[in-house]
C-alpha cells in the first residue's frame, strides 16, 4: 500500500479540524449552559422545549392572576366585613327601637338620626371604587357609578356582570359580587313569601314553609272576623276577602295558622303566626316571596321611627329586623363565598409552584446541560487535540530527504 | 568499445529522464488533480550477430501517469454527494440558528403577545393593560416580519447562488471544451503518446464542475471527454458546449429555474430533480424541500393567528360599545397572475383567494388554471392536482375562490408565502380592543327560584347588529314554565328550551341559533321566573371577550384542528432541526466515503516524497554506473592508444 505524501498532510488538517469544531461545540454547550444549542443538536428535545416553556409562560400568567385575585378578593372581603359591621351596628339600633315601651318620641328621633348616618356609610360602602377608580359593585359597568340615589329612593346602575380572573387552565374565578346581588336581590325573610299586616295591635311571624315544592305562588289573606276568629281567604280569586273561606279557626296568640291549597284544602301549603290583640275587620296578607334592598329597609325604618302615630309600629319593627338579618345573612353568604374562592386560589398558587419546578425540572432535563460529562467530554477532547497535533509535528518530520546529503 | 559507449549512453540518457520525471513528480507533489507519472523503460532492440543476439541498451518507451478511471470516477460520486449536503447543511444551518435564538425566535413574541392579551382579560378597564397588549402585538408582528425578512435574505441568497454556480459550470465546462481541444491536438500521435498533464488539467476541471453539479464523463477515442451533468444532460461534448443559463420559473417568476440555452434562442428548462449533486443540486433541493415549506409554515401560523383573533376579536365589544373590527390588518392569500397557456401573454384572470377554513390550511403553493371548460388546482411542490371541476373551488385545502377566468388563464396562489410578511396591528387605539362581550344577562329580582344563567358569549355575527347601539335588535327573555319544564324564549331562535330542574340544575349548556349567543343555565328557577339578555352597556369591567382571545393560544386550530399556534412553530422547529441534522449527518457520511475513496485514489496516483527520494537516488547510482560504463569505455579506448603509442 502506497500513501500520497499530501494526502498525510490533509488528512490530518481536516482531522484536526474536525476535533476541534468538537471542541467548539462542546464549549458553546458548557458557556450556554444549553445541551441543546441548536434545534439540530436534538430536534425533539428542541420542540418539547418550546412546548414546556409555552407552559411555564401560562403559568407565569395565572400566578399573576391568582395574585389579583387574592388581593381582590381579599379587598372583597374587608368591603363585605364593613358592610356587615353597618348592618350590625343598625340592627343593634331596631332591636333598641323595638322596646317601644321604653322609648320616648325624641328617642325614636335620634335613633331615626343614627339611622340616617349609617344608611350614608352604607351607600358610600356601596358606591366604594377600586384603586383605578373602577366602582367594585357595579358589575360588568365600572366607571358607573354602582348606586344613585338618597334616603328617599336608591336606584341600582350597574349590571349583574360578574368579574373573572384565569387562575387556571379551566378556572375563571369570579372575583367580584355585582352591586344587586349583594345590596338589593334579598330575600323575603323565610325565602318564599311576604306578610304583610293592616293591624295595630297585632303583628305577623315570618313564617313558615312545608317544602320549597308545596308552596306554587298562591296568595292568601287573613281576616279576623272578630277578636278570637279568622278567616282564611285566596285573594287572587277573591281579593275582598268577601266570599266563602278556603278555612276558618279560632286565634290563640302565637299559635301557627296553617293555610291550605286553595285546590287542596286537606294539604297545608305555609304556616304562620300571629300574636297580640288584633281587631275585628283586621287582615294579614301573604303574597309570593318578594325582594327586598337595604336601602329600603333602611329607609322604611328611619320613615317609621319618625311617624309618631303608626299603628303598624311593632309590626315594622319586626319587619326591619327580619330583612335585617337576611340582608346581613345574604352579606354572610357572599362573604364566605368569596373566602371559599380565595382558599381555592391559595391551593392553586401551592400548585402552581410545584408545577413551576416541575416544569423547570423537565425543561432542564430536555435542552440542559449535564455538567459533569459536559466537562469530561471537553477535557477528553482537549486530550485527542492535542495528541493530534503532536504526532502531526512527529510525522510531519520524518522525510527521507532528512538523510540524503 | 563504440557499443559500448553507445549502450551506456542509452542507460545515461534513461537515467536522466527518470530523475526528470522524479523532480517533476516532487515538484508537482502538492498540485490538485496531479497524478504521478512513470517512465516505462525498455530493453532496446538487440543487435544479431552471427554468434547471437548483442543487447542495445535500453529505451523509454513512454511517460505513463499512474491513473485509475474507476477510482477516479468514485472520488467523484463521493465528492459531489458531499458537496451538496455541505451546501444544504451551510444553507438550513441558517435557518436552524435563527429558530433557535432564545430571543429571536417565535415562541418568546407569542407568549408576551397572549401575556398581553390576558393583561387586559385580567383588567378590561385598565388603560396600561390595553397599552401593554397593543405594544406586545406590535413585537409580535415585528418578529414574524423579522423572521420572515430573514428568510427572504437567505432566499435571496439562495437565488444569487444559483446564479453563480450557473456561470461557474459554463466556465468550467468551456475550459473542459477547450482542454479537450488541446488534448486531440497533443495526443494526434496516438493514444499511446498521452499528453499526462494536460489530461491531468482537465480531470481537475471536471472534479470542479462535479462539485458544482454532478458530472459523469465518457471518452472519445480522439482523447476528447463528453461530460453529463446530473441525471444525463449533456453539458461537453468534444470541443462543444451546452450552456445552461437561469430564467424565471413558469410557476412562480420570483423564483429561477435552470435550463438549457438552445442554439436558436430560448431556453429549455431541466426539471429540478434531474439536477442533482453539487452546491447546485444542494441549493436546488433546499429550497424546494426546506425553504419553502419552513418560510411556508410561518406564514401558515401568521395568517391563521390573524384570521382567528380577527374573528374573535369582532365577537367582542371594544370601550366604547361599539363591535370590535379587524385587530389584525385582514390577510388573504397572495394571487398571481401566470403567462396564459394558450396565449402565452400574461392572464386576464381575477380570482381571489380566501381562506374557508383555518385549519385546512397547507404550507403549499398552488397554480389554479382553467382549459376552457375544467378549473384545476394544482400544489406546486410535487404537481399534485387537489381539485378538478366545472366550478372554480369552492372549500379546498382551507381556501376558497371566486372570481373569473379566461380559457388557458393560470394563477400562482400563495396563502401563505407572504404572510409574516404583511402581518400588521390595525388598531393603535387602546378604547378599540374588544375585550367585551355584546351582550349582558341579568335575573329579575322577582325570581324566587333559584336558578342562574352565566353571562352569555357570541359565537358568531348572526343576529348581532354591529352598526347599532344596540347589539342585538330586542333584549331576549327566558322565562321559566313549571309545567312544561322549559323556559319561553322571546327575542330569539329557538323559542323554546328544555330545561328539567331535577336533572339540569347542575348546570346545562345552552346555545342560541339567532342571535348565536350560548351560556349555560343551572340551579331550580320557580315558575315565572325570567331572565333578560339585553346589550353590554358600558360593560368597562367586562374581560369576557379578552378571555376567549387569550384562549386561542392554546386552541388546537390548525391542521385540522390538531395542532395550537405555539406547536405549530415547535413542529416547524423539529422539522428544520431534524432537516439540519439529517444534512449534517449525511455530509460527515460522504465525508467520510470521500476519505476513504480519495485514500484509495491517492494511494494508486498520488505523490509519495519518500518513494521519490529513493528513486532520486537510484536513478542517481543508475546514472553513476551508466557514466561509469563510459569511463571504462573511454579508459579501454586509452589502453587501445597506449598500446598504439
Amino acid at each position: 500500500m502506497r500513501i500520497s505524501t499530501s494526502l498525510i498532510y490533509d488528512s490530518n488538517v481536516a482531522t484536526i479540524n474536525r476535533q476541534q469544531i468538537d471542541v467548539l461545540h462542546t464549549q458553546q454547550q458548557l458557556s450556554t449552559g444549553r445541551r441543546v444549542v441548536a434545534p439540530s443538536d436534538d430536534p425533539v428535545a428542541a420542540a418539547r422545549a418550546l412546548e414546556v416553556s409555552q407552559s411555564i409562560s401560562h403559568l407565569a400568567v395565572q400566578k399573576e392572576n391568582q395574585g389579583t385575585a387574592v388581593d381582590t378578593l381579599k379587598s372583597l372581603d374587608s368591603q363585605l366585613g364593613a358592610i356587615h359591621d353597618v348592618l350590625d351596628y343598625v340592627r343593634e339600633r331596631v332591636v333598641q327601637a323595638g322596646n317601644s315601651g321604653t322609648l320616648t318620641l325624641s328617642d325614636r328621633q335620634s335613633i331615626a338620626t343614627d339611622i340616617k348616618a349609617q344608611f350614608d356609610s352604607l351607600l358610600a360602602l356601596a358606591n366604594n371604587q377600586d384603586a383605578s377608580g373602577d366602582y367594585q359593585f357595579s358589575g360588568y359597568k365600572g366607571d358607573t357609578q354602582a348606586f344613585s340615589g338618597n334616603l328617599s329612593g336608591v336606584s341600582y346602575q350597574g349590571d349583574q356582570g360578574v368579574r373573572t380572573l384565569l387562575v387556571s387552565n379551566s378556572r375563571q374565578i369570579p372575583v367580584s359580587v355585582n352591586g344587586n346581588e349583594l345590596f338589593m336581590n334579598i330575600g323575603s325573610v323565610n325565602g318564599v313569601f311576604t306578610s304583610s299586616t293592616s293591624s295595630s295591635t297585632a303583628v305577623v311571624s315570618d313564617g313558615t314553609v312545608s317544602g320549597p315544592a308545596a308552596y306554587t305562588g298562591d296568595h292568601y289573606g287573613i281576616k279576623f272576623s272578630s277578636a278570637t276568629t279568622y278567616d282564611v281567604y285566596d285573594t287572587v280569586a277573591d281579593p275582598g276577602m268577601t266570599g266563602a273561606p278556603l278555612a276558618s279557626g279560632v286565634y290563640t296568640s302565637g299559635q301557627s295558622i296553617g293555610l291550605p291549597d286553595p285546590g287542596n284544602a286537606a294539604t297545608t301549603e305555609i304556616q304562620v303566626a300571629i300574636s297580640g290583640t288584633p281587631s275585628t275587620g283586621d287582615t294579614f296578607q301573604m303574597t309570593p316571596g318578594d325582594s327586598s334592598d337595604m336601602f329600603s329597609t333602611l329607609k322604611q325604618f328611619v320613615v317609621g321611627l319618625e311617624n309618631t302615630s303608626d299603628p303598624g309600629y311593632s309590626q315594622m319593627v319586626a319587619d326591619t329586623l327580619g330583612r335585617l338579618d337576611n340582608a346581613m345573612e345574604n352579606v354572610s353568604r357572599l362573604r364566605s363565598q368569596s373566602g371559599s374562592r380565595q382558599v381555592e386560589v391559595e391551593a392553586l398558587q401551592n400548585v402552581g409552584d410545584d408545577l413551576k419546578i416541575q416544569y423547570a425540572d423537565r425543561l432542564e432535563s430536555l435542552v440542559g446541560l449535564d455538567y459533569v460529562s459536559a466537562i469530561s467530554d471537553f477535557q477528553q477532547q482537549q486530550t485527542y487535540l492535542e495528541a493530534a497535533r503532536n504526532t502531526f509535528a512527529k510525522i510531519s518530520g520524518l522525510s527521507l530527504f532528512n538523510f540524503i546529503s | 568499445m563504440a557499443g559500448l559507449l553507445s549502450v551506456s549512453l542509452t542507460g545515461l540518457n534513461a537515467a536522466q529522464a527518470a530523475l526528470n520525471t522524479t523532480s517533476h513528480n516532487i515538484s508537482n507533489a502538492n498540485v490538485t488533480g496531479y497524478n504521478r507519472q512513470q517512465v516505462v523503460q525498455t530493453t532496446a532492440d538487440p543487435m544479431f550477430t552471427g554468434v547471437g543476439f548483442f543487447g542495445q541498451g535500453t529505451e523509454i518507451a513512454t511517460v505513463k501517469r499512474i491513473y485509475s478511471q474507476f477510482l477516479t470516477a468514485q472520488v467523484l460520486a463521493a465528492d459531489s454527494s458531499r458537496v451538496e449536503y455541505e451546501t444544504y447543511y451551510n444553507q438550513i444551518k441558517q435557518v436552524d440558528n435563527l429558530l433557535s435564538d432564545a430571543t429571536a425566535g417565535l415562541t418568546p413574541a407569542l407568549e408576551e403577545f397572549f401575556r398581553g392579551v390576558q393583561q387586559v382579560a385580567a383588567d378590561p378597564s385598565s388603560v396600561p393593560s390595553r397599552q401593554s397588549m397593543l405594544s406586545t402585538s406590535e413585537a409580535l408582528a415585528t418578529r414574524f416580519q423579522a423572521m420572515q425578512s430573514r428568510f427572504q435574505e437567505v432566499r435571496d441568497g439562495v437565488e444569487t447562488q444559483i446564479g453563480q454556480s450557473v456561470d461557474d459550470i459554463n466556465a468550467l465546462a468551456k475550459q473542459v471544451a477547450s482542454l479537450n481541444q488541446k488534448i486531440v491536438t497533443a495526443q494526434a500521435a496516438g493514444p499511446n503518446v498521452p499528453a499526462n498533464d494536460l489530461l491531468d488539467q482537465r480531470d481537475a476541471i471536471v472534479a470542479q464542475l462535479n462539485q458544482q453539479i454532478k458530472a459523469t464523463t465518457s471518452s472519445n477515442s480522439d482523447g476528447s471527454v463528453n461530460v453529463f451533468i446530473g441525471s444525463g444532460q449533456p453539458l461537453v461534448m468534444g470541443n462543444d458546449v451546452f450552456q445552461l443559463s437561469t430564467t424565471p420559473s413558469t410557476t412562480d417568476p420570483t423564483r429561477s429555474t435552470v435550463g438549457v440555452q438552445l442554439i436558436g434562442g430560448g431556453v429549455v428548462p431541466i426539471p429540478e430533480n434531474l439536477l442533482s449533486g453539487g452546491t447546485l443540486g444542494g441549493l436546488l433541493s433546499y429550497r424546494s424541500d426546506s425553504l419553502d415549506k419552513a418560510q411556508n409554515e410561518l406564514g401558515r401560523i401568521a395568517i391563521s393567528l390573524v384570521t382567528e383573533f380577527n374573528a374573535q376579536h369582532r365577537l367582542g365589544q371594544d370601550l366604547d360599545g361599539a363591535m370590535g373590527g379587524n385587530y389584525f390588518t385582514a390577510l388573504s392569500p397572495a394571487g398571481q397572475n401566470l403567462p396564459n397557456f394558450v396565449t402565452g401573454l400574461a392572464s386576464t384572470a381575477a380570482v381571489t383567494a380566501t381562506i374557508s377554513d383555518v385549519g385546512g390550511l397547507t404550507a403549499d403553493d398552488y397554480v389554479l388554471a382553467y382549459d376552457g371548460t375544467n378549473y384545476s388546482l394544482t400544489r406546486t411542490s410535487d404537481s399534485g392536482v387537489v381539485y378538478s371541476g366545472a366550478t372554480l373551488p369552492a372549500s379546498v385545502d382551507g381556501l376558497s375562490f371566486a372570481g373569473t377566468m379566461a380559457n388557458g388563464d393560470r394563477v400562482l396562489i400563495q396563502p401563505t408565502r407572504y404572510a409574516a410578511a404583511n402581518i400588521s396591528v390595525a388598531i393603535q387605539d387602546t378604547r378599540l380592543i374588544a375585550a367585551a362581550s355584546p351582550v349582558a344577562a341579568s335575573a329579575a329580582n322577582t325570581n324566587s327560584g333559584t336558578g342562574s344563567l352565566t353571562q352569555p358569549v357570541a359565537l358568531s355575527l348572526t343576529g348581532i347588529l354591529p352598526a347599532a347601539a344596540a347589539h342585538i335588535a330586542t333584549p331576549i327573555t327566558l322565562t321559566f314554565d313549571s309545567t312544561l319544564n322549559q323556559f319561553n324564549v322571546t327575542g330569539a331562535v329557538p323559542a323554546t328550551i328544555a330545561y328539567n330542574p331535577s336533572t339540569n340544575a347542575v348546570g346545562a349548556s345552552v346555545t342560541l341559533t339567532n342571535p348565536n349567543l350560548t351560556f349555560s343555565l343551572s340551579g331550580r328557577p320557580a315558575n315565572g321566573d325570567s331572565f333578560t339578555i339585553s346589550t353590554n352597556v358600558s360593560g368597562t369591567k367586562d374581560g369576557r371577550n379578552a378571555n376567549a382571545l387569550y384562549s386561542l393560544q392554546s386552541a388546537k386550530s390548525l391542521l385540522g384542528g390538531t395542532t395550537s399556534f405555539g406547536s405549530a412553530y415547535s413542529q416547524m422547529v423539529s422539522e428544520v432541526g431534524s432537516q439540519t441534522s439529517e444534512a449534517k449527518v449525511n455530509a460527515s457520511a460522504q465525508q467520510g466515503l470521500l476519505d476513504q475513496a480519495t485514500e484509495a485514489q491517492q494511494g494508486l496516483s498520488g505523490v509519495n516524497l519518500d518513494e521519490e527520494a529513493a528513486n532520486l537516488l537510484r536513478y542517481q547510482q543508475v546514472y553513476q554506473a551508466a557514466a561509469r560504463c563510459i569511463g571504462v569505455a573511454n579508459t579501454l579506448f586509452d589502453d587501445i592508444l597506449s598500446i598504439m603509442g
